[in-house]
Order: C-alpha cells, then structure tokens, then sequence
C-alpha cells in the first residue's frame, strides 16, 4: 500500500517523525518515542551535566547553596511554579482519605515552608532594620506586609479583626497566587488549595512563637471569584502572655 | 465581527469544550456537538490529505512541512508558530457563520464560529470581475488568529494548571469559562 | 497559477466534469480525474460540510456552504436547486468567486448543457459531461479572470 493512500489522524505530524530525529545536545523529548527519549540513563545525564544546568548538588561551584543569602532573589516563573504546585495538588490528594485531610495535607507541607522562610525573611531584612515582633499587631502586620511581599511580591489585600470572637483575625488576599489557576470542581465542596499558604502562616507564626491555627476559606465577591480569607485563630494563652506583659 | 460559539477537541476528536458565547447559532443538543466535532476532526484529516493541485499533486504538500517543524522543535525546544494547522482545514464560510480552526503541536484543536464575511453577495451577474474582493476573509482570518492566540493562553494557564484536571477529558474550570467569556463576548 | 481545477458533480455524487489547469503548454487536463481520490475525498469532504452548515445555520432558512480553505488552497463552491455542485479550486488568498460560479452555471452550463437538446443533463453512470463547446468557452471565461494567474 503506498503511503498516499493512508490518511493518518489529524496529529499527522508525529507519525511523521522518525527515529533519527533527535535533539542537537541529544537529550530531549521525542514525542516519536515517548518517555523512554528522556529518561536519565548514565549516558544522558552525562550530556545534563554538561549542559552547565543549576545543579543543587554542593559540589557546584554555582549551586543555589553557594550563593549569597543576603541578594534579593530573582523572580521565579508563575508557570512553573503553578506546575509544581498543581502536581503538589494531585499527589497529596491520591493519598489523602477525604477534603478534610486533604486540605490538612496541605497546611502540613506549607507549615514546613513557613518555618524557614520566616527565618530567611528576617535575615534578609538584616539586623539593623529588623526587630523582634512581640506583639500580637505587630506580627500580624508584618506577616501582612514583609512576609507576603517577599513571597507572592505583593501584600495581602486586607487585614481584618474578627468583630465576633476576640482571639481570631482575618488577612484576606483577593487573587490568591498559589491557587490563581484552580477552580475547585463542585463534588469537592468548600476545599481550597490555599490551605497551603494557610499553612505557611501557620508555619511562620508558630516559629515566632505566636501558636495559632490558621485555615482558608474561599469567599468569592462580584468581580473576584478567587478572594480568599486565611482565618487565624490564636491560642488562648497567648491572651495571657500579652496581658501580663503589657498592661 | 461577532464569536458565535468556541469549541476545543481533543487529539482523539472527541469535544472536551464547548461554549456558546453569543446568539446566533441554532441550539444544538450536546449529542449534536459531540457529533459534529467527531465530523470536524475527520474532514479535518481528510482534507490534509487531498492534493487538489495538478502541478503538485506528485510531492507531499504538507508533510515536508511538519516535518520541519518537528525536527526544529526537537532541535531548540521552541516553537516557531503555535498554529500547526498548516495543511488541515483551516476555515469554513457560509452564508450564516464562518468557522475557524486553530491546532496545537499536541493535536489539541481550538474552533471558533463567528458572523458571517460583511461581504454582500449578489448572485446577479457581473460585469466586471475585476472587482472580485480580495482579502476580506484573510482579515477575518488574522483577527480569528489573534483569538485562538488568547484561548490557548488562557487554555494553558486556566486548564492545563489546574490540578482537578485530567488531560484530554471534559474542561468544567469555572475561572476558564469566565475568562473565555470576558474574552468573547 | 492561483486557479487551480474546476468541478461539477451532479446530484447522484458523481463528478461529470473535472477540468485541471497546470502551467505547462497543454493547458492542463479533462475529465482525466473524475473517479480520483481527490474527487472523492473533495465531494465526501463539502457533503460532510454541507451537514454541519444546514445544522448550525439558521432553521428557516437554507445555509449554504460558499467555501473552506486549508493552508494550501481554498474550494469555492456553488449548489444549484437542482442539486449540482459547482467547485472551484484557488489558492487559499482569494477570497470570494460566488459571481464566478454563478457565472459558470447561468451563462455556460444553463446554455450548452441544459439547453443544448444532444446533451444529457442527468448523466447516467458511465456519462461525463464533455460538450466541446462548453470545455472552450469556460476555459476562456476562466481565463480571462484577472485571478486566474
């Protein structure tokens, strides 16, 4: 049968491919083949060691490690991070038994991250400027402010007291970044994916000794269907510590 | 120039997407849209497959072609043209709606149907041919393509990033359908 | 060379009448393609077409299918009420050649075939639609356009 007569699907264009086909630096994708063209084998990851590529390893004269702390960071790309986060998403929810520990999930593997870029902020923001937040205001302002900017480049939307309960504040962002491209399917009820950036609050208040519990709630308005409240409930004692010290 | 509907097929053909943004269209079942997305999808190959060209009909119009492009895109990872519909239907023009299709390299096909040409067409004979307008599809054409430019961002951004999907099965993101509205309407 | 064949199917599918033009000294060829695949996929391709069209379009009103383009070449195409298919074959930057098949089908089908009392007008199975006459004179008309090179 001669090749006129075929009519190939529409993504004629990889049947078109051949095996000969392959990257200059002879590593890459090769739709043709399929997973095994990237796969790292010692041959291939010799040609990703000389492409001069970042390499964590410390070994590196360049790794990530070696690089002054102090220097502002670069800015990392939204896409990119949105991948990972949306793998992120995915591989915490294969594991998790329902919404609820899903979004617990979340708040754990944030927690983490909370922890140390406190520390990174405050060093970042070097001594001479920095000071010890021991207020309960005080550190809320700057989780509102420094903290957020250094992470999401922008500070959180609003920064709200709850009128009902005295121990619970509100920090409301109106186009959440980690979850800027999700929209939650409707059998998943009231899950945010913000629970991770709930978490990293948490994570951070926790280190600076001010224990709270801090979840997300999706609640849309005209015009921002993604505006997000991180409810931050502070532990009751912490109501004492402050009486005691300041009045 | 006003958008009808937008339609997105997957590579196996089947609509994961499918929205009528403005009035215009008979209302179809959604039956009647899986239909004819199945329909589109195959005239679609056929039609990059006829070579109705006398004096080319000998080599492979097309084929060189995407052949080119995949071994560029192998060699420097970029993508010259995010349009890789260069052989396959491209446009459809009635007397009610033009229609529009738009590929991606992953097979990924985005269709727009909008108003009909502003052209007016009288069946009265002409005298004079020269006047035969020329360009006014293309125009309609190159605004289209600067549509499916957007839809595939927002395709990307608002679809593809979203860990609640699975790849080539219905779109449901409520952000997607917002957006593709504020874009079309 | 920006047109590039011309057909006619009748109204039973077939292909009476396929004239392709090259740029070579013969001027091309007739009636050599009408049981190609081209021809085939071509009429499978406008019929399918033709469905969505009538589907999409509006209810009370017939919708017809003018043209559809690829990458490489874009048909015109005409329907009579009694069911003929005039088509076109262009390069896919002209636009709009209606006025050119309607052309075609009042002033040269409708005087050398349908009232040409020796030829056919339905053909039968093994019947082409070869007229002489009507093969010279399309050809000049064609010709003559100012897009036709």
């Amino acid at each position: 049968m001669s090749n006129d007569n075929i009519i190939y699907p529409s993504v004629h264009s990889f049947s078109n491919l051949s095996l000969s086909d392959s990257s200059r630096t002879g590593f890459g994708y090769n739709p043709y083949k399929g997973p095994s063209s990237n796969a790292i084998t010692p041959e291939t990851s010799n040609i990703l060691i000389n492409k001069k590529t970042v390499s964590l390893t410390p070994t590196s004269f360049d790794s990530i490690y070696d690089r002054n702390i102090l220097k502002k960071v670069p800015e990392i790309s939204l896409s990119s991070f949105s991948f990972l986060f949306c793998e992120i998403v995915n591989w915490t929810r294969n594991n998790s038994k329902g919404i609820q520990d899903l979004e617990q999930r979340l708040n754990t593997l944030g927690y983490q991250i909370g922890q140390r870029f406190l520390e990174l902020v405050k060093t970042r923001e070097r001594i001479k400027y920095s000071k010890r937040e021991i207020k309960i205001l005080e550190i809320l302002q700057f989780i509102h402010g420094a903290f957020w900017k250094s992470i999401f480049g922008k500070t959180a939307n609003e920064l709200e007291k709850s009128q009902d309960i005295e121990n619970e504040y509100m920090i409301i962002d109106d186009i959440p970044l980690v979850s800027k491209f999700i929209s939650v399917p409707k059998d998943y009820g009231n899950l945010s994916c913000s629970a991770f950036t709930a978490g990293i609050i948490e994570g951070a208040l926790d280190s600076a000794c001010f224990p709270a519990t801090v979840t997300a709630h999706s609640v849309p308005k005209e015009g921002l269907p993604l505006r997000t409240v991180f409810l931050i409930k502070f532990d009751e004692s912490l109501y004492t510590r402050e009486n005691l010290r300041f009045n | 120039m006003k958008v009808y509907s937008c339609l997105i097929l997957n590579k196996a053909g089947g609509l994961i997407y499918q929205n009528n943004v403005n009035p215009g269209l008979n209302s179809l079942s959604s039956n009647d849209f899986l239909v004819l997305a199945g329909t589109l999808h195959g005239v679609h190959a056929i039609a990059s497959k006829i070579k109705p060209i006398p004096s080319q009909a000998k080599d492979d119009i097309g084929v060189t072609n995407t052949h080119n492009t995949n071994t560029n895109l192998i060699a420097t990872g970029k993508s010259q043209n995010a349009n890789s519909n260069q052989s396959g239907l491209q446009t459809i023009e009635t007397d009610f709606f033009n229609l529009y299709i738009f590929q991606t390299l992953t097979g990924l096909k985005f269709v727009i149907v909008t108003s009909p040409n502003p052209v007016v067409h009288n069946l009265q004979p002409m005298n004079d041919f020269k006047s035969i307008s020329r360009g006014e599809l293309q125009k309609q054409y190159d605004s289209t393509v600067k549509l499916f430019r957007q839809l595939y961002l927002l395709f990307s951004d608002f679809v593809m990033k979203d860990p609640f999907y699975s790849l080539d099965m219905p779109v449901k993101s409520s952000l997607f359908d917002m957006r593709v509205k504020e874009l079309l309407v | 060379m920006t047109l590039h064949s011309f057909y006619i199917f009748d109204r039973h599918c077939r292909c009476v009448y396929s004239r392709e033009y090259t740029q070579g000294s013969d001027g091309g060829s007739t009636n050599r393609s009408n049981e190609s695949d081209t021809a085939k996929l071509m009429f499978g391709m406008l019929y399918s077409l033709k469905n969505i069209a009538s589907k999409l379009g509006d209810k009370e009103a017939r919708n017809n299918l003018k043209s559809l383009s690829t990458g490489k070449f874009r048909l015109h195409l005409f329907e009579t009420a009694t069911g003929l298919r005039f088509v076109i074959v262009s390069d896919p930057a002209i636009d709009n050649l209606q006025s050119v098949l309607w052309e075609l089908y009042s002033n040269y089908y409708v005087r050398n075939v349908a009232q040409n009392a020796l030829s056919p007008v339905d053909f039968a199975c093994d019947e082409l639609l070869a007229n002489p006459k009507f093969v010279s004179e399309t050809d000049r008309f064609l010709s003559s356009l100012p897009v036709f090179r």
